[in-house]
């Protein structure tokens, strides 16, 4: 009898632990413990036992139930933490998602958010001003009187002799200045406008002009900003050049150029061969505009600058088309 | 500004090699844009041996040659006298520019193939010699193959130097070497011509008046006589083309390449065609008018400059010559002119006339007054030089408005701290003198000199502080980020809302696009607003490109629907589009437009992309909506409604649009179908959606502080009804009264369903809601919102006379 028992104990614990799910214990319980069970007549049968052998295999046969009874519990909570895995079918996960349709800003938004985001780290703030200008905010107080060649330089759409399309954001730098007295440090982002459409001129177009007056700012912390500002925009190692150039409104003046992103400085059709792509103006406020705000020109002394955003973007991007701006292809819009 | 390196040469002896030049004068600020080599057109051309000639079979007066050049042997067909057998050639390939401009090819001469041309030095356009082909002697370096620019070091180069307007005194060879010799520290010769080595004849018979001494400083004439009009010499010739400047004859070629050489114009009148003889320099008399050497007949104004002699204008001064006593092939006699001209006057009297010219250019920006006479004298000795004319008389100079020179005074200390530099005010000294200024004192607190004349552009201290900077260089001042306190003035808030609102749109699935501020007036015509319509009060442009671009939007409207016709051509036709801009309305004249933002958003085609699991459907009047919703929840702007009566636009399909409001009566804006009849301007397929926000009204709304809600912490309790109501009840109406009613604890009444057709009758509608109930503080009982459910579902019933839906 105690030899049966041996058996039953071996064979049951083994099958219960090796059971693959709910179903396999709930028949090994009935196979062993259940009313015609393997147990459950084992222990019918110890009325036939002797008296000294009865309470014996009695105690016995109680005790492997419970192990049993145990066994099988426990192998009933460890089938719960395991996922049945089931091949699932007709289910073809090779085919394209279910997408939404993405919205894009405007890849000249996109520069131009982050060309402002660079100054604004350096503590510039962002200052606006009106798109359609009097002449005397876009040229007279940054020392381009009536009748100045330097007009030339930027072709002007005219409402009337006193108003103007802004052909720059500079006036707004003015504007800010006839508002605040220094330490300044602003930067003008916009639309502008000049009378030029071609491969790389669109009448309207946008730039960031940005201005730092302070005491002690001098034309080396001109080339350290812009020199930051170019080797964030584009890479770390970019080249610069600052080279001597004009503007009317800034002395010294100087042009920003850097290797080019196209061949490395080796000399293609983008850069004309040179080498070089300008991507900034830059200079030291002319002492005239500082008086037509009323800055003290010996107390204070700042630089401003200026670039436009759809040149940046075309050398980001490899561009070659400034018009593909404004055209607004979606086929466009939407590789951005 | 076209500058050949050999010409430069003469006045400045730098030895760098052209492109270190090109380097260091970008570097200085005469940016050099190009390099070319003048004899650019000559490189296809080679030396070559005359092996043998024959006679043309066809052309008495030609000969076949056949040379060596190298390895290969080329026929050629050639007329020249002295064409030899064994001599050494130019032999001119196919792609070879000739000094009159042809390009050579192979052709067929009578039928005999020519592979090239054997060439005489005028048509290469190396020397005068047109009588024969150029014969070279054998020399070492010579060998047949070799290219002839090599075998004669043709080495020149043209610099295209881009000159800013602050710097006319570059606009000149001269004006170049001075750079050059600033620059290196090298010195500069000017050859002079001196008076006495110019011929000249006893008689004068000439008078010059100024009448408007503020408008021409200073005027010189020299009358020349004995002048043989022909062709120049090869050598001004060659020099005035590689200058980009086109030969005439020999008295025009020798003006023009004093301009060229010394920046200063002149004009040469046919004495002969001049009556008087007086010159008298005056503004133009009513009703005057000129034909000018281009041709053209000008009417001149009274605030015009002249040149006249005793009857009529014979040239606008400064800008262009008279034809009539333009120097001609019979010309004898010459009156030359060299003057200076007040720069605004010529400057606007060029705009006028609408023409620009070598002359205008210059005196606008400025020449040399002190160089005026200098370049007579030039031009009395090339004139001499090269058509045999000689002076009469003594010069004229009428100089009513000396030039009195400029002192200028820098202080080392302030320029070393504008720049960030540390120099010595010796090394500033020496870099100032370099550019011509005669110091007069130096020590630690001021540098003081005399500016040069033709320096016009140096007016004040910052001014040689530039100098300083180029001189010394660019790159050799320090790179420092500044210094500075932080900046404590707060951003614009209306900047950080433009950026919540691209985003927002766009995180909606909108795309972003850009137009032009400008548009056609017929595209806001084409809206049908009434003529008060603050829209119809366009601001027109001057000078538009085109007529489309003629006036600035008071609508963004248009420019999204142009951007949809034009992605419909290309078949995008699934589009949702936005635009954050600037309109402009017109006010009084001289005054600045009323300038607002505007964000405008649009859609048309599918509501999904195309997809294998998505239903091809198309997008409807409540997508545009859910983006507008989408929008003003993400902005925390709640309290708004619908209004049906004033959806602000005619072009919106009536009872398809509405207005937006928020608070009392704030305006937001509108949104609607647009009318198909609008879409036909520009050939849209509709259906097109769209809604116009007010950028200023937005901000209002949006400035509301946002306060936390509590999380709900008890269940909530939920009402589905559906009441049958008149069609043309609004859900908004309904909604209003039913919050009217509502208890504070009904959370929130939701439309799941809208339905016509049977079982509910025509002219009703049902309308199904989800009313849900929530406590902040207990459970709901059932019996709790019954008893204000019930009552208010049959107020509902009584109010609109509806019926609930079984």
């Amino acid at each position: 009898m105690q030899e049966r028992l041996e058996e039953i104990r071996t064979q049951a614990l083994e099958s219960a632990e090796s059971a693959s799910s709910e179903e396999d214990l709930e028949n090994i319980r009935v196979r062993v413990l259940g009313r015609k069970g393997e147990l459950t007549m084992v222990l019918k049968a110890i009325g036939k036992l002797s008296a000294e052998e009865r309470p014996k295999i009695g105690q016995l046969a109680n005790k492997l139930k419970k192990e049993i009874e145990t066994s099988i519990n426990a192998r009933k909570e460890a089938l719960k933490d395991v996922h049945v895995r089931t091949f699932i079918p007709g289910l073809d996960p090779t085919l394209p998602g279910r997408q939404r349709r993405l919205g894009r800003l405007h890849p000249i938004t996109q520069v131009m958010d982050e060309i402002c985001s660079v100054f604004e780290r350096m503590g510039f703030t962002v200052a606006q001003g009106p798109e359609v200008e009097l002449d005397f905010y876009n040229f007279e107080a940054l020392n381009i009187p009536p009748d100045h060649p330097a007009r030339d330089m930027q072709d002007t759409f005219y409402i009337d002799d006193k108003v103007l399309l802004r052909t720059h954001t500079s006036p707004i730098q003015i504007r800010a200045m006839e508002r605040h007295r220094p330490p300044m440090r602003v930067i003008a982002p916009g639309k502008v406008y000049r009378c030029d459409s071609d491969i790389t001129h669109t009448p309207m177009f946008h730039q960031v002009e940005g201005l730092m007056v302070d005491r002690d700012v001098s034309f080396a912390g001109l080339k350290g900003v812009l020199t930051a500002f170019v080797q964030q925009i584009f890479d770390p190692d970019t080249l610069v050049r600052f080279r001597p150039s004009f503007f009317p409104f800034t002395e010294p003046s100087a042009e920003i150029d850097i290797q080019c992103v196209i061949c490395r400085g080796k000399g293609c059709r983008i850069c004309s061969q040179t080498g070089w792509l300008e991507v900034l103006g830059a200079g030291m406020v002319h002492p005239a505009v500082f008086r037509h705000v009323g800055y003290d020109t010996e107390e204070f002394s700042g630089f401003a600058f200026g670039l436009g955003v759809e040149r940046i973007a075309m050398l980001r991007f490899g561009i070659d088309d400034i018009r593909l701006f404004y055209d607004n292809d979606l086929c466009f819009l939407h590789q951005f | 500004m076209l500058i050949l390196t050999s010409w430069l040469k003469e006045f400045v002896h730098f030895t760098v090699p052209v492109e270190t030049l090109a380097e260091d004068l970008t570097m200085a600020g005469l940016e050099v844009e190009e390099i070319e080599p003048a004899y650019k057109g000559l490189a296809p051309v080679v030396v070559c041996s005359v092996e043998e000639i024959v006679p043309h079979p066809h052309a008495s007066h030609l000969q076949v040659c056949t040379v060596a050049a190298g390895e290969q042997k080329f026929d050629v067909v050639c007329g020249a006298p002295n064409v030899e057998k064994g001599r050494l050639a130019a032999l001119a390939r196919p792609g070879t520019v000739l000094s009159d401009g042809t390009t050579v090819e192979s052709s067929d001469i009578y039928e005999i193939r020519s592979d090239g041309m054997l060439c005489s030095e005028a048509e290469l356009g190396i020397g005068d010699d047109e009588t024969g082909i150029l014969i070279l002697e054998p020399a070492p370096g010579r060998e047949p193959g070799k290219s002839l620019v090599d075998v004669l070091g043709l080495k020149d180069w043209v610099l295209d130097i881009a000159v800013t307007p602050n710097r006319p005194d570059c606009l000149s060879v001269l004006g170049v070497a001075r750079e050059v010799s600033a620059i290196y520290g090298i010195p500069l010769t000017i050859p002079q011509s001196p008076n006495s080595s110019i011929p000249q004849s006893p008689n004068s018979s000439i008078s010059v008046s100024i009448k408007a001494p503020d408008l021409c400083g200073r005027y010189t004439a020299a009358v020349m006589e004995g002048i043989r009009i022909g062709h120049s010499p090869h050598w001004m010739a060659k020099r005035l083309q590689a200058s980009g400047i086109r030969p005439i004859n020999n008295v025009v070629d020798v003006t023009n390449y004093v301009l060229i050489e010394r920046g200063q114009p002149l004009h040469a009148f046919d004495l002969d065609m001049l009556t008087g003889p007086a010159i008298e320099v005056r503004t133009a008399r009513p009703g005057e008018k000129i034909k000018t050497i281009d041709g053209k007949d000008r009417e001149l104004r009274p605030d015009m400059l002249v040149i006249a002699d005793a009857d009529r204008p014979v040239a606008v001064a400064g800008v262009m010559g008279g034809a009539e006593t333009e120097v001609n092939d019979d010309t004898k006699r010459i009156l030359l002119e060299s003057a200076w001209f007040a720069p605004i006057q010529v400057r606007r009297t060029s705009k006028a006339l609408k023409t620009i010219t070598e002359s205008s250019y210059r005196f606008e920006r400025g020449v040399d007054p002190e160089g005026v006479i200098s370049a007579l004298y030039r031009t009395v000795e090339l004139i001499g030089q090269v058509t045999g004319g000689c002076l009469v008389g003594e010069i004229k100079d009428v100089y009513p408005r000396p030039y009195k020179p400029g002192y200028l005074s820098l202080r080392p200390e302030r320029a070393n701290k504008l720049l960030g530099t540390g120099l010595e005010p010796i090394q500033i000294a020496q870099l100032l003198e370099r550019i011509g200024i005669e110091l007069s004192h130096v020590d630690d607190e001021k540098i003081k000199g005399m500016v040069p004349a033709h320096r016009l552009d140096l007016k004040e201290e910052v001014d040689l502080v530039e100098e300083i900077a180029r001189l010394h260089g660019f790159p050799n001042i320090p790179t420092q980020v500044p210094r500075a306190g932080i900046a404590a003035r707060a951003p614009e808030p209306s900047q950080a809302l433009v950026h919540r609102i691209r985003n927002i749109l766009s995180s909606q699935g909108m795309t972003e696009v850009i137009s032009y501020s400008f548009m056609s007036p017929e595209e806001i015509e084409v809206l049908g607003l009434g003529k008060n319509d603050p829209r119809m009060q366009m601001v027109s442009v001057q000078n538009p490109l085109s007529d489309d671009q003629s006036v600035m939007r008071t609508s963004i409207i248009p420019s999204l629907m142009g951007t949809v016709a034009r992605n419909q051509a290309r078949r995008n036709m699934d589009l949702g589009l936005f635009e954050i801009g600037t309109v402009f309305y017109a006010r009084g004249a001289g005054e600045l437009p009323l300038e607002e933002q505007r964000i405008v958003a649009m859609c048309t085609g599918a509501r999904y992309p195309e997809s294998w699991s998505w239903p091809r459907e198309q997008v409807d009047l409540f997508d545009l909506k859910g983006v507008l919703q989408g929008l003003l929840q993400a902005l925390g702007i709640s309290g708004w409604k619908t209004v049906l009566e004033t959806p602000d636009g005619p072009f919106y399909l009536p009872g398809a649009s509405a207005g937006i409001v928020w608070g009392e009566n704030s305006v937001l804006g509108s949104f609607g179908q647009i009318d198909p009849n609008v879409l036909e301007f520009w050939d849209i397929n509709g259906p097109v959606f769209v809604f116009e926000l007010s950028f200023n009204a937005l901000e209002t709304a949006a400035s509301q502080q946002h306060k936390f809600t509590p999380l709900a912490r008890y269940p909530a309790v939920e009402r589905d009804i559906a009441v049958i109501v008149p069609d043309r009840l609004s859900a908004q109406d309904l909604l209003e009264y039913i919050s009217e009613q509502a208890p504070d604890f009904l959370e929130e009444v939701r439309i799941f369903d809208i339905y016509r057709g049977k079982p509910v009758p025509k002219g009703s509608k049902s309308i199904g809601m989800r009313f849900t109930y929530r406590a902040l503080d207990h459970t709901l009982s059932d019996h709790e919102v019954s008893e204000v459910h019930d009552p208010m579902v049959r107020s509902v019933l009584q109010s609109y006379k509806a019926k609930l839906r079984d």
